[in-house]
């Protein structure tokens, strides 16, 4: 399922980066579309009544107003620095534990039980347990992330390395490829397109964790922010902190599905011209 | 195996003997070969033709050491085939699954004898000679996929020429590509034959083209399948698409081994 989410993202990419002039006209209605939109946000909050709710250029002065005094920095780096090393960590676990579960039939019904158990648990039910462990540092962030984001690099790379062709892998054994240059050059490039999507999923995964457990622990970072914004009654702040949230997600999103295209080239998804 | 002991089967490069295999067990077994037996001699172009559902791929998987047989035994230079031997190649029907798309067309051609530690600077000199032997010598950068069908086909012969196999076992290679690459991939494995002398064994369900390519034509009965005749063709070394396939010695013995396959084919109903 995951799986053809991803393709299908591959491709609507594909799509509008296909001509160049068509483009740049697809992003002045874009841009045109976002502007009017923010028009009528303004017009809505200076002549309706929408409570506590800014209008863009409130929350613009407070953007400029976090970034100017250097407030920005720290949470954002607490928050991202949860972020990538559980994603990591998630990926070192994922990783190896889905090859081997993937070639290993036997291996996969023996550990499904306790993986469908344990990826149903929600993260957020082990938040007192990882206070418990760690306090409210990067240990306890690091644990949910990781509890959460192992599943879809995990399972990702299962379904990758069952979807090998078994035209190529009879061509390997039959060329007598040694094992470690089949995990390399057969397994792990049959794997990559599922894997990247896993990837880029447990990568938005990672960031949503990071800013619960940053409210809920309080731990530092940008979800701690958004709560001491609001307790202090820094309105426009508190909103100011989830735009940079937003801002993050979308972010991490274009920088996955940037080096997912370039990685993989040669996927019937991403291959543009030349083939025939 | 009593027959490895015949002078004939001795000097053979490969020599099948025996080979039996069935698939499934109880009331849906099913068995693809009964008792195939044929032997290859250096530099000879063999091609294997049957019906239909003959387990011609059964039969191929299990020569080369894909697939263990029921019964029966293959050799290579006089030894076992247990697993897929260094001495052979393989080219499969579907090219376009075979080539690995993430490699280019030189790293695919080079990958097996990566695998086997041949350094570096020979890999590059065996690599460009095959690919100069396919007439591809200039799309060693592309990608496999960006490719047409026929090209690609030439890279897996390729890669299978630069893996130095002494002999080249193909499955229906020809069979997915148009009418008039499938002559020029003909002609350049003729050629490839003539120039390297390699062995060639050719499975195929086209009748023109087992004759037309080869020194001998095995036929094969339906399943379980056995050999029903080994078919000589004395046209010579040199074949061309128009004349020989109008010679009427061409035509004669298109006739004899389709006429044997249509006879092995009833003969297997009548049963």
């Amino acid at each position: 399922m995951t799986a053809a989410t991803g393709t299908r993202a591959r491709g609507v990419a594909r799509r509008a980066g296909g001509v160049p002039g068509g483009a740049r006209r697809v992003w002045a209605v874009k841009a045109g579309f976002v502007a009017l939109l923010a028009a009528v946000w303004e017009a809505a909050v200076r002549f309706g009544d929408l409570g506590t709710f800014p209008a863009p250029t409130e929350l613009c002065r407070a953007l400029t107003d976090l970034v100017g005094d250097g407030e920005i920095g720290g949470p954002v780096l607490d928050t991202l620095t949860s972020w990538a090393l559980g994603l990591l960590v998630s990926a070192a676990i994922g990783v190896p534990v889905g090859l081997v579960l993937g070639v290993s039939a036997s291996a996969y019904r023996l550990c499904r039980f306790l993986l469908d158990f344990l990826r149903t648990i929600p993260s957020l039910a082990l938040v007192p347990l990882a206070v418990l462990l760690y306090g409210s540092g990067l240990g306890s962030k690091m644990l949910l992330i990781v509890f959460t984001c192992v599943w879809p690099i995990l399972l990702q790379t299962v379904y990758g390395v069952r979807d090998i062709d078994p035209v190529a892998a009879e061509t390997c054994r039959s060329y007598r490829i040694r094992p470690s240059h089949r995990a390399l050059f057969l397994i792990l490039p049959s794997a990559a397109g599922y894997l990247a999507t896993g990837v880029r999923i447990a990568a938005g995964v990672s960031l949503l964790i990071s800013l619960s457990a940053e409210i809920i622990i309080p731990s530092p970072g940008i979800g701690q922010a958004i709560t001491s914004a609001q307790l202090g009654g820094a309105i426009p702040a508190m909103y100011a902190w989830i735009a940079v949230a937003g801002v993050l997600g979308v972010l991490i999103n274009l920088l996955f599905t940037r080096v997912e295209r370039r990685a993989l080239r040669w996927h019937p998804s991403q291959r543009q011209g030349g083939g025939r | 195996m009593t027959s490895s002991t015949s002078p004939v089967v001795e000097s053979a490069l490969l020599s099948v003997s025996g080979l039996a295999k069935s698939y499934g067990d109880g009331a849906s077994r099913r068995q693809v070969l009964a008792d195939v037996e044929f032997t290859a001699q250096a530099g000879d172009f063999l091609t294997i033709v049957g019906p239909s559902g003959a387990g011609k791929t059964t039969l191929l998987r299990c020569m080369s050491g894909l697939l263990a047989p029921d019964a029966g035994e293959t050799r290579l230079s006089g030894a076992p085939v247990a697993e897929p031997p260094a001495d052979m190649a393989l080219v499969f029907q579907d090219y376009s699954r075979s080539l690995l798309p993430w490699m280019s067309v030189v790293g695919n051609v080079t990958f097996p004898l990566r695998s086997r530690g041949v350094a570096k600077p020979e890999r590059r000199t065996r690599a460009e000679e095959a690919l100069a032997a396919v007439g591809l010598e200039s799309s060693a950068r592309l990608y496999p996929w960006q490719l047409s069908g026929g090209m690609q086909q030439r890279v897996a012969i390729a890669r299978a020429l630069a893996y130095g196999p002494r002999i080249l076992v193909m499955d229906e290679p020809f069979a997915s590509v148009d009418a008039q690459t499938r002559a020029e991939l003909e002609d350049l494995v003729l050629d490839l034959r003539d120039r390297l002398g390699v062995t060639f064994l050719l499975v195929t369900h086209d009748i023109d083209e087992a004759v037309y390519l080869a020194d001998r034509v095995v036929v094969l009965s339906g399943a379980p399948t056995t050999v029903t005749a080994v078919v000589p063709v004395d046209l010579g070394r040199k074949r061309d698409q128009v004349e020989t396939k109008a010679r009427p010695q061409f035509v004669s013995l298109r006739s004899q081994v389709y006429r044997l396959i249509r006879a092995a084919a009833e003969d297997k109903e009548a049963k």
